[in-house]
């Protein structure tokens, strides 16, 4: 693993290091009695078949990697292995092999957590978001000022898209994300308000708000409507949630706005309306000649570049293509007749 | 009480185990995730000891049964742990494997327990491992008129009253050596008639009769020898050994021990006397 290097300064004095390097740790047999949870370890989620399956593997094979941490005040606190020192707990193993390293500071420790974790395995996203104010203030204090998307992004490891996607679940009221961590707890096959879900909706009502102020009034009861409806199988598929802005941006395709408001009220409203409902009722005639016309706009561009090909220039591949267009150009021709 | 190892999310389900077992079986002081014995190979989550000197051991999980715990149930078999282990799980627990779960517990007499925040319900109970790791009895090698009592016996023994279950496969046996001696006297097959009512006298007057008068080959069952019946004759001071009351955990390991061996003895005895007097048809 390759250090994490912080340009930050320790925020205290004594032993705590900003440079990470597990090459300079010290491998070591350690009582698993003596180590400590990390409490800025943003992950607090272990769903339960997981860990029975760790716990069975490491029964057979023993503890097969080894966990890091650091030493504090004559304990020592993980940095990395929460899943193995649990289940070596578990199973009463004695000690467990661990890479000792030099106490981080505390925006070193929170950020050597996303290095290590974030980038290595799939996370919660919610689990990070919960994380990232405590980041965002740490490294203000540092930097003396709010810190951009990409400088959260280069020292948390994590893409400026998942930045962004957190972002939408930290501003969702505590009653939502409540339900995302219930939720979160299943098994993933068998969760159905996932964090994908809040985030389109959320981008959807965003839109809302931003083009069309005024027809959302009460978003808490927005957001209720549409879970219950997604529930319900009147939302089959999050995907759909991606039609609201379009019929929030009625005007881009000239579409009556108050007729478009009018269908978003009623789409907010608890019945049985469903998106799909309002989308055919507003915009989806426009979209579709929209989507014609960059078509054809497209057809003609590919038609001049077809005409300055010359026999000599087409291979196989190309001649494959070109009957494939002509058969489909043809089927279409006839039908429309 | 903190966990280190429980997630979060179960901790309440942790709190109301605590309230159940208060309630319906009056032990409250529970130690959270610790070993029952230091070189014990799992930590459960609520561990307590009752004052027969039983070790109560409650699992909280999502599934009624994990594979790790075939090898705990092992370990305290083979230690002869009086251990009662059970498993709770949340109502609301959604587990598409529950019935196959439920079946293993079952099968290695982990009890099973359905709880909520307030209450739980036995699905259950938990067979003291000291006592469940009896080898299981084949019953198909036993005449039919035998698998019933056999059956008992061995319920008795799991269900915590290893000394009646023992007590069943004796009674097993000596009706069988009255109905042997009986049988092989009408025959003609003892040397002289003692004073001596069959029915009646004790047990072990009778074994001593048949291994003085009883002519084995006479009644065409050869292995009716006189080993053979002392060794039956061995067991007859413990026919009406009962339980008494243990007071120490120690205690209770030593007669487990000793119970278990002795009825999976008595139950091979009864086996070899079975096969020994067909020719007799008793």
């Amino acid at each position: 693993m390759s250090p994490v290097k912080l340009k930050y300064k320790p925020t205290s004095g004594g032993r705590e290091t900003t440079h990470i390097d597990a090459a300079n740790s010290e491998l070591r047999q350690i009582r698993v009695d003596s180590i400590d949870r990390n409490p800025e370890n943003p992950r607090i989620l272990f769903r339960q078949g997981e860990l029975e399956q760790l716990l069975e593997s490491i029964r057979l094979y023993g503890v097969q990697v080894p966990v890091s941490v650091y030493r504090d005040h004559g304990r020592f606190i993980l940095i990395d292995g929460e899943r193995r020192w649990k289940c070596a707990l578990k199973l009463n193993h004695k000690t467990i092999p661990a890479l000792v390293q030099d106490k981080p500071s505390p925006i070193a420790n929170l950020l050597l957590m996303f290095n290590i974790h974030a980038l290595r395995e799939q996370w919660d996203l919610l689990t990070i978001a919960l994380k990232l104010p405590t980041v965002i203030s740490l490294m203000e204090t540092e930097l003396g000022a709010s810190p951009t998307e990409s400088q959260i992004s280069r020292q948390t490891g994590l893409s400026r898209s998942v930045i962004r996607r957190s972002k939408l679940l930290i501003d969702l009221p505590e009653k939502y994300k409540n339900q995302i961590l219930t939720e979160l707890e299943k098994p993933k096959s068998q969760q159905k308000l996932t964090e994908d879900l809040f985030i389109e909706m959320e981008r959807a009502l965003r839109t809302v708000e931003t083009y069309m102020p005024g027809v959302i009034e009460n978003k808490n009861r927005v957001r209720d409507t549409l879970i219950s409806k997604y529930k319900k199988g009147l939302i089959p598929n999050i995907v759909d949630l991606r039609k609201i802005p379009k019929i929030a941006r009625a005007e881009a395709v000239e579409v009556d706005e108050a007729r478009a408001r009018s269908v978003l009220q009623i789409l907010f409203e608890t019945n049985e309306y469903s998106i799909e409902e309002a989308f055919e009722a507003s915009v989806s005639e426009a979209y579709l000649e929209r989507d014609l016309v960059t078509l054809a706009a497209r057809i003609d561009r590919l038609l001049d570049q077809i005409e300055v090909l010359r026999p000599a220039e087409i291979d196989d591949e190309i001649r494959s293509t070109l009957s494939k267009l002509v058969h489909h150009a043809q089927r279409i021709l006839e039908a429309s007749e | 009480m903190t966990y280190r190892i429980l997630p979060t999310h179960l901790h309440i389900y942790a709190e109301a185990v605590k309230k159940y077992f208060k309630t319906h079986k009056g032990i409250t002081s529970f130690k959270t995730e610790e070993p029952i014995v230091r070189d014990g190979i799992f930590r459960h989550t609520l561990t307590a000891e009752t004052k027969d000197g039983h070790y109560i051991c409650v699992e909280v999980s999502e599934s009624a049964y994990i594979d790790t715990l075939d090898a705990v149930v092992l370990d305290y078999r083979n230690k002869i742990l009086p251990v009662k282990l059970y498993v709770a799980i949340p109502k609301t627990a959604t587990n598409t494997n529950l019935q196959k779960q439920l079946s293993q517990a079952r099968k290695n007499g982990v009890g099973v327990l359905e709880v909520d925040e307030k209450t739980g319900d036995i699905i259950h109970e938990a067979l003291s491992q000291s006592l469940a790791g009896l080898r299981p009895i084949d019953l198909q090698a036993f005449p039919p008129k035998y698998r019933a009592p056999l059956s008992d016996a061995a319920n008795t023994f799991h269900n915590g009253n290893p000394a009646k279950g023992c007590s069943m496969i004796y009674d097993e046996i000596e009706a069988l050596t009255r109905r042997i001696a009986s049988k092989t006297q009408k025959k003609g097959c003892w040397k002289t008639i003692p004073k001596l009512k069959i029915d009646k006298d004790p047990w072990a007057n009778v074994l001593e009769a048949m291994m003085d008068q009883l002519n084995a080959s006479a009644c065409s069952c050869p292995e009716l020898k006189k080993i053979f019946l002392a060794k039956i004759l061995g067991i007859t001071s413990l026919r009406n050994e009962t339980g008494h009351k243990i007071q120490r955990r120690a205690d209770l390991v030593k007669r487990d021990k000793r119970l278990r061996t002795r009825f999976e003895e008595a139950t091979d005895l009864l086996l070899d006397l079975i096969n020994a007097s067909k020719p007799l048809h008793v």
